[in-house]
């Protein structure tokens, strides 16, 4: 059983993957970007998955809190990355390199 | 519009066992052996060669770049990690170790190192160092000191490897 918080994502797409990963008894929570939650994110979250399909600011942004976060805190949370399409191999590395695994969802 | 959300669920998966396997026994790292003569799934024979070390992470390897006299201590407490020895321990299992001073040989040229006392002092930070390189190139947050641990004993200090290690003999690779 980790904790998981779920960060950006859409209502319904958000509250789908919640569902799915409380029948895998996680302890889960959802905030949208701008929330307090991601500010105090610490080491008692195991894992954040980011919705960065929308590349706007603010979704960089958070990554980059979270990453300092996770620099001052350890190897957790550890950041998972979600993109909706294809943004080749150069976007997937530089994320990457910074420690965010990368995954996509069609 | 719905979405098939199974590969978030196995990118969970795939973190949640990258920590777990850190908690029990830290990072994965791959030995490189070549010049391996012999039959394949005997262990490691003298006059090899200890060719490269790689951090194994997120499905991917980064280069720890360590010279020779490192790498072959590197490749020793590897092999006793679940021992904390001496500096004088490691120095003289190495220099008694056939395939330390032989290493290299089926090359032609042995390639060995004498690793005294001092040089384990001197080559456990530079150890460290090549680590916190590697780890902040692979996107790693994690201190060298927990990996390479030293143990302090009245006024000696013990040296063990807290990793998750794997050899692989080049020659192997070329018969697959």
């Amino acid at each position: 059983m980790a904790r998981i918080l779920i960060v950006g994502f859409d209502e319904v797409v958000g509250r789908s993957l919640v569902d799915q990963l409380r029948l895998r008894r996680h302890f889960v929570e959802i905030c949208p970007l701008h929330s307090n939650q991601v500010q105090r994110c610490n080491k008692e979250v195991d894992i954040v998955i980011l919705d960065l399909s929308k590349d706007d600011i603010s979704a960089r942004m958070v990554l980059e809190l979270l990453i300092q976060h996770r620099a001052e805190t350890g190897l957790k949370p550890m950041m998972l990355g979600v993109f909706q399409s294809y943004r080749g191999p150069r976007v997937e590395s530089e994320i990457e390199r910074k420690g965010v695994r990368v995954v996509y969802v069609a | 519009m719905s979405l098939d959300l199974a590969p978030i669920i196995r990118g969970v998966e795939r973190l949640l066992f990258d920590l777990a396997s850190f908690d029990q026994s830290g990072p994965q790292i791959v030995i490189l052996h070549r010049y391996r003569l012999g039959v394949a799934g005997i262990g490691c024979q003298p006059g090899e060669e200890v060719a490269q070390l790689l951090l194994v992470h997120d499905s991917r390897r980064v280069n720890i770049q360590l010279p020779l006299g490192p790498r072959l201590l590197f490749d020793y407490l590897a092999r006793t990690k679940h021992l904390p020895q001496s500096a004088t321990q490691i120095s003289s299992s190495i220099r008694l170790s056939r395939f330390y001073s032989q290493h290299g040989k089926n090359s032609g040229i042995v390639s060995n190192r004498k690793i005294g006392q001092r040089s384990v002092k001197e080559y456990v930070k530079r150890i460290r160092r090549a680590l916190a390189m590697t780890f902040e190139e692979a996107g790693l947050h994690l201190d060298p000191k927990a990996i390479l641990v030293s143990y302090p004993v009245s006024n000696e200090v013990r040296y063990k490897l807290k990793a998750h290690i794997e050899w692989v003999h080049v020659s192997e690779i070329d018969s697959r």
